[in-house]
């Protein structure tokens, strides 16, 4: 009886994975933007940080693919380079906020009470400030930089990281499941490992899309604002800020940049929706 | 639901009292002596001395901690290092930019978001959903301050129908200054705008195969008296719920704002406060607005009480 409904099964979720164009979509333009950072330290068109006043303001096309900025600095080169603290912060985010997230989530659900009340207040605590907000108080602490910028963007997360976990934890140590291991003896962390991590994975795979298209979001803030990342490293929130004093003489060095903010969130959003639409058919087609 | 405002009156009042203990925390972390980083490595000790009894630092970390949070039950957030005046008097001169951007910007976003969201439910699966689900998409990864850059490049550089940047104060000129936070309040709302179109969208879905929603047009109710009676009264629920959210990403998002538009708000407060390292100053502003988050999720967390009365709370 199981088999032929688990086949069905599959071919469903297989016409699914066909018509969901924008989990490929999503996941072309971050395989893009992963090859762009990859070849950027093997290959870059010239000197992201070459200072050639001669070749300041050229627009797009011939040497300079993109053209350049207020410097003469290759627009092209500075956003490849740009690129890798774009995927840094925004993994570090993730890493920060699911591994935190997992493990404040995982004891408020498993010991209950006063633990889980109190844990939880310090979740809501530290959820009543935005990203920005962290970053502030960070960068005026351990002074502006990529780890301050970083470390506040990846703190601001795990709130929602671990209420996730925790809500789904709940649900499934009350499960028939879990109920049937505990009787045939497994132990906690056989559970853990084997009901309660996979069956929580998917809605955390797609948080971390969301989370990560977030973290992009602040982390180009925070360089605009001169708190994220310092000169002469190129990241795109920094170049923005450095562009916008010339934007009569060239709009160029602000447009790549922005662009290339908003594609990759962009993928990343589609990435997550068409994530959430293959992992929960509840949500499908909505 | 008295039972519940109690619950939730002490629950919030827990989580503020812990969200502004974290905020006095960073102060104690700071490697090194913040008196020392203020003034820098020349100073000299007197001067060193001087500012460690302005910051209470000569007193034991607990004292400190006790005196803080009592001033902080009376409202009194201390004195900026770098002004000279009370905290509270600069947030709320500071207020008068901020709060009619974030009030507009939220305007703009509920204006749009919500017709918008509404008609592409209405209207699924058609070229009109797809191109308001493709705003939402575009609205939600397109930064403020990119936009801000472009708005200013079209509507006061090229154009010149609005200004560049700047504020002239509202007791000058009310026109003006109304003029001058319109352009921000765009770039700040649009955003806003994008992700609340999505959300009424796929508020309005769940309504729209509701069974009651069937039952009503089966009784023959005509369609837009559906829409207004039913969808729509029930998408705002879940509306609300998210409003909260979105006012809290507006504050933080106006600091950035306010940077691309230099107007003087709360932004360039805190900013100038962090270059400054005016630490009660910046304190202030983070406890303030972290304050101003959690009060507006408790009142939506109420309102979503009052409006849903399927909820119930024990």
């Amino acid at each position: 009886m199981g088999a032929p409904r688990m086949e069905g099964e599959v071919t469903r979720r297989g016409r699914r994975l066909r018509v969901q164009w924008n989990l490929w979509v999503g996941a072309a333009i971050l395989v893009l933007l992963a090859a762009a950072a990859l070849v950027s330290y093997v290959y870059v068109p010239h000197d992201p940080n070459r200072i050639s006043i001669m070749d300041r303001f050229q627009p797009p096309g011939g040497d300079f693919p993109l053209g350049t900025d207020q410097f003469g600095r290759d627009l092209l080169s500075r956003l490849m380079v740009g690129s890798r603290v774009t995927i840094l912060v925004g993994v570090m985010a993730v890493a920060i906020g699911l591994s935190a997230g997992l493990l404040v989530g995982g004891i408020a659900a498993q010991y209950g009470r006063w633990v889980d009340e109190g844990l939880m207040r310090i979740m809501d605590a530290l959820a009543a400030y935005p990203p920005l907000l962290l970053a502030i108080l960070l960068a005026s602490i351990m002074g502006p930089g990529t780890v301050s910028g970083t470390l506040a963007i990846g703190m601001a997360t795990i709130p929602v990281f671990a209420r996730l976990v925790r809500a789904n934890f709940l649900t499934l140590l009350d499960a028939d499941f879990v109920h049937a291991a505990r009787a045939a003896g497994a132990r906690n962390a056989r559970i853990l490992w084997r009901h309660l991590l996979p069956n929580t994975a998917a809605i955390l795979l797609v948080q971390a899309t969301i989370t990560f298209a977030n973290a992009i979001l602040a982390e180009a803030a925070l360089s605009y604002l001169g708190l994220g990342t310092q000169p002469p490293h190129p990241s795109w929130g920094r170049m923005l800020r450095e562009a916008q004093d010339f934007l009569v003489f060239s709009p160029y060095p602000a447009l790549w940049p922005g662009l290339a903010i908003a594609v990759t969130v962009l993928g990343l959003n589609l990435l997550g929706d068409g994530l959430r639409d293959v992992l929960d058919p509840k949500t499908r087609r909505r | 639901m008295q039972a519940y405002l109690i619950r939730r009156a002490i629950t919030f009042a827990v989580t503020v009292w812990l969200a502004a203990s974290l905020a006095f925390a960073t102060l104690l972390v700071i490697p090194g002596n913040p008196a020392q980083i203020i003034l820098g490595i020349d100073a000299s000790p007197e001067a060193v001395a001087a500012v460690e009894r302005a910051l209470g630092l000569d007193l034991p970390p607990w004292t400190r901690y006790v005196h803080w949070l009592a001033d902080l039950v009376r409202f009194d957030l201390g004195a900026s290092l770098v002004y000279g005046v009370s905290v509270w008097s600069l947030i709320a001169e500071r207020l008068r930019v901020t709060l009619p951007l974030t009030a507009l910007a939220l305007g703009l976003a509920l204006l749009i978001g919500i017709p918008l969201g509404l008609f592409a439910a209405t209207r699924r699966g058609s070229f009109a959903d797809l191109l308001a689900t493709a705003f939402a998409q575009a609205g939600i990864a397109t930064p403020s301050f990119w936009l801000g850059i472009f708005l200013i490049l079209v509507f006061a550089v090229n154009l010149r129908w609005l200004p560049a940047g700047g504020f002239t104060p509202w007791s000058q000129n009310a026109a003006r200054a109304f003029l001058s936070l319109l352009l921000p309040a765009v770039a700040l709302g649009t955003a806003r705008a994008a992700s609340l179109t999505r959300i009424v969208r796929s508020a309005a879905l769940e309504v729209l195969s509701a069974d009651y929603v069937r039952t009503a047009r089966a009784k023959g109710v005509p369609e837009s008296r559906v829409i207004r009676r039913h969808v729509l009264r029930n998408a705002l629920i879940s509306v609300s719920t998210v409003v909260s959210m979105e006012v809290a990403q507006l504050l933080a998002g106006a600091i950035i704002v306010e940077t691309v538009f230099t107007l003087p708000g709360l932004g360039a407060l805190v900013l100038s406060a962090v270059s400054n390292r005016d630490f009660p100053l910046i304190q202030g502003i983070v406890v303030c607005m972290a304050a101003a988050i959690l009060v507006l999720s408790l009142l939506t967390d109420v309102l979503y009480a009052y409006l849903d009365p399927r909820i119930r709370y024990s």
